[in-house]
């Protein structure tokens, strides 16, 4: 058995594991809610992003949690430009195509990475992230508190944003019923650029978000993009606040289950909670979209 | 309806069968036996991964699941006992049926709608890596296990190369055989055809969607397992990166896309298109440059995707080699 | 089976979708050979009758009779199997699949031979009027030969009971004729009890034994054409129904 100084240190590392997931797993969920499309490649832009922050923290020494908003700024324009380019012809294209289309989106991108910046694990070192905050016995570095609270104030952000501007009222109407928004006189291309911009953006505040506290290499994008679809799925396709919750309690459990086995254990675990999810409750523990 | 007769798809396997008969019997220089291995073994592993992927409409991005399956199985059967892996091959097809019970019942009951089968495949293959890494004792971890080779051919090793191609080669001519027979001579072709279209107009026309999911999953498990089980016997080598990984996964579903991954010879075309370059840039650049040809390869996917959306294939014969 | 004998009965079922009452203690019975049709205005619980009936929903109360025996809440392929068959409202033929193939479907549910499969359908084909067509992609055909298509499928299921949701819906008036004089004469020749939903009053009240008029979940009138048509309640109900 373990000590409660230990649990409640495996919770809180918990938790500030969910806070990390949360905002990439809600960009996951907001492409599928406009485009009933799952981004297997959210990851690579993720991957992308950190090494955006990565170089300029090496080149120029900018700290990443600062240039945050630039990054995300950034991905947002890619993401725009990308879905008027390419994701608008996907939606009409045969399945085989728009998996043939993800995969090339994400071999491009990750090769891009490889041949560019090589295979390295890559971290940062910035020196005040591993101060540590103690509460008794309880380690908890400065890093990870930064992450957690910038993370929580980018969701509330996002939450206000989808449901107190009209903007954000046409994204979750394109996501119930796109074809009831293009009657109803929304501009369903234009609202679905932008949603997929924030989508990315998110994308990108997470990498600057985690970079501090993690590592970057151009395969880190497919753990995240895996674990993402497990807690949209566990939330429910589409739902935030589902994905909210879900994001929790799988860091919650693969806190818990990293430490008392492996990590290796520890997706395997997650990939038996998504088993379990589909048997049990496919909609997810908050209801999902179709 | 399907028919054969006078169709040109049937000249390119005509083709392929003297292509390799000649190169069993002339004297060639051995990398290009195995370079026609390989392209055997990309285009059996295709085609098994489009009995699920492509007929029955359910993608598949994990098929290397099974690979590890088949090829782990027969390896951990040899190095740990001493078991030749023609005894192995019965036990590799029972540990491909287990995955597909595992990955196959939860993505496929009733009441399931949406893209879960496909990310569960990748989810699964991803998990079966790093346990595959992380239980070194028993699979050898990162670097894998390395298989004696005793040169007895009971244990199907031989010296001669060209008896493994004479193996692939029959692997796959009995695959694309089964194929032609039970999926498009037979009622399972048109019921996996019509669940990939309209899964709910399937049930109103009485088909147990589930139960033929599984079938399919199934037949395309047990393939791949036994395509695995010759990788083993070939290379008397397995490793992680080799037979478990992402990139294998990616390999074979888009082998099977940029082919036509509906036809029963498009996967065949898809590999013999891709592998040959692929090994030879790999050959000439050595594995570190395979970056930059992947990346362009992630391009061609892009404009494959809007110029030939269902393959090579449907591009040259206009569907007359698939279901309609 | 007797005439007298019905094939197919539906005793005191209701359905309720939270507040929305679909269906209020329905009560019908169908014969073999017997043509009826059911009218009413959207939203009346035609299309839920018929999703009770065929297992693609519950009810909440009541049964539903097949043969004397009941068939509440069964999976819909084991009632397909059975010999009940439907047909959708938007018409679903495989789309990408030649016409040939999507009737073949429906008869390979209980041919296992794709040859004698293929027989079949050609015969099917050959009675609507449709095999010069076989070989066309579904996704080509004009809207009256996909609803032929929909017809063709559900005949090759062999059905005993043919349960058809707005078959004729788009369809120019010839068109809808010709189809009815079919569905007319098929249940005379093969002796199947065949249930219509439509909205084109006028057109149904020619070729029917019976009708049935529904409103709000509720069934309103039953009896031959004639006297459901006048009957003031069902005028009332319909009063748009006299410009058609």
């Amino acid at each position: 058995m373990m000590d409660i100084t230990t649990f409640i240190q495996l919770l809180i590392n918990g938790v500030l594991l969910g806070g990390l997931y949360m905002l990439f797993s809600t960009g996951l969920n907001l492409i599928y809610g406009v485009m009933r499309l799952v981004n297997y490649a959210h990851g690579e832009f993720l991957m992308l992003s950190m090494f955006i922050l990565y170089w300029t923290y090496y080149l120029w020494r900018i700290d990443p949690y600062g240039f945050l908003p630039v990054t995300s700024l950034i991905m947002f324009i890619l993401g725009y430009v990308l879905y008027w380019t390419l994701l608008r012809r996907i939606v009409r294209l045969p399945y085989p195509a728009q998996i043939m289309t993800f995969v090339g989106t994400i071999f491009i991108l990750q090769n891009l990475a490889l041949w560019l910046w090589g295979a390295d694990y890559r971290s940062p070192h910035i020196p005040y992230v591993y101060k540590p905050l103690t509460i008794g016995s309880i380690y908890i570095p400065l890093g990870r508190v930064l992450t957690l609270l910038l993370g929580v104030l980018i969701y509330i952000s996002l939450h206000l944003f989808l449901y107190r501007t009209t903007l954000g009222i046409f994204i979750r109407a394109v996501s119930q019923d796109r074809g009831a928004a293009t009657m109803i006189g929304i501009n369903v291309d234009k609202v679905t650029a932008i949603t997929v911009g924030i989508s990315l953006a998110l994308a990108g505040a997470t990498a600057a978000l985690i970079l501090p506290i993690y590592y970057v290499y151009p395969y880190v994008g497919s753990d995240f993009t895996i674990i993402g679809f497990i807690i949209i799925t566990l939330g429910g396709l589409g739902n935030m606040l589902g994905a909210l919750l879900a994001s929790l309690l799988i860091g919650i459990l693969i806190s818990f289950t990293g430490y008392l086995y492996s990590v290796q254990i520890a997706y395997a675990l997650a990939l038996m909670v998504y088993i379990v999810v589909l048997m049990l409750r496919p909609q997810g523990l908050l209801g999902g979209k179709r | 309806m399907v028919s054969w007769r006078g169709d040109k798809v049937n000249y390119v396997y005509v083709f392929i069968n003297i292509v390799v008969i000649l190169s069993l019997t002339l004297n060639i220089p051995e990398y290009v036996v195995h370079v026609i291995i390989l392209t055997l073994w990309y285009a059996y592993l295709s085609t098994a991964w489009a009995i699920i992927s492509g007929y029955a409409g359910q993608v598949s991005l994990g098929h290397s699941l099974f690979v590890a399956a088949g090829s782990y199985t027969i390896a951990m059967l040899y190095h740990h006992y001493g078991i030749t892996p023609i005894l192995g091959i019965p036990v590799a097809i029972l540990v491909a049926c287990l995955f597909v019970v595992i990955i196959g019942v939860p993505s496929f009951k009733l009441g399931v709608r949406g893209p879960y089968f496909t990310f569960s495949t990748l989810a699964a293959a991803q998990v079966l890596f790093y346990l595959l890494i992380a239980y070194s004792h028993i699979t050898g971890g990162e670097l894998g296990l390395s298989l004696k080779y005793t040169g007895n051919p009971l244990y199907l090793h031989f010296a001669d190369k060209r008896i493994y191609l004479l193996m692939i080669f029959l692997l796959w001519n009995l695959e694309i055989i089964l194929i032609r027979k039970m999926i498009f001579r037979g009622r399972l072709g048109y019921y996996l055809v019509a669940i990939r279209e309209d899964e709910d107009a399937a049930a109103a026309v009485g088909i147990n969607v589930f139960k033929y999911k599984m079938i399919a999953l199934l037949l395309s498990g047990i393939l791949t397992a036994l395509g695995g089980a010759f990788y083993t016997i070939y290379f008397n080598y397995v490793a992680p990166p080799s037979v478990a990984s992402l990139q294998l996964s990616f390999r074979i579903a888009t082998t099977g896309l940029v082919g036509g991954a509906r036809s029963w010879m498009g996967p065949t075309m898809g590999s013999i298109v891709i592998t040959p370059i692929m090994e030879y840039i790999r050959i000439r650049f050595g594995s570190r440059f395979v970056a930059l040809p992947l990346a362009i390869y992630g391009f061609l996917l892009l404009i494959i995707a809007n110029t030939a959306p269902l393959g090579l294939s449907r591009l040259l014969f206009k569907g007359r080699d698939e279901i309609r | 089976m007797t005439p007298l004998t019905p094939i197919l009965e539906v005793k005191n079922v209701h359905k309720y979708f939270g507040g929305i009452r679909a269906l209020v203690d329905v009560n019908l019975s169908l014969s073999s050979g017997e043509l009826i049709g059911v009218i009413g205005p959207n939203g009346s619980g035609k299309t839920t009758l018929i999703n009770v009936i065929t297992g693609y929903i519950k009810p909440d109360k009541g049964s539903v009779f097949y043969m004397g025996r009941e068939i509440t809440g069964l999976p819909s392929h084991r009632i397909v199997s059975m010999g009940i068959v439907r047909t959708f409202q938007i018409t679903r033929p495989f789309r990408e699949l030649s016409v040939l193939s999507n009737v073949m479907l429906g008869v390979l549910f209980k041919e296992k031979s794709v040859e004698n499969a293929r027989e079949k359908a050609l015969e099917i084909l050959k009675l609507l009027n449709l095999e010069d067509k076989k070989d066309v992609i579904c996704r080509n055909l004009t809207t009256p030969d996909q609803k032929k298509i929909e017809l063709a499928r559900a005949l090759a299921l062999n059905p005993k009971v043919l349960l058809m949701d707005e078959v004729l819906a788009g369809l120019h008036i010839e068109d809808a004729k010709k189809i009815l004089e079919i569905i007319r004469s098929l249940v005379k020749e093969k002796n199947i009890a065949i249930l219509i939903v439509e909205h084109r009053v006028k057109l149904l009240s020619n070729v029917t034994d019976r009708m049935i008029a529904m409103n709000a979940g509720k069934i309103i009138s039953e009896g031959t054409p004639s006297e459901v048509l006048n009957n003031p309640e069902v005028v009332k109900v319909y009063l748009g129904e006299e410009y058609r």
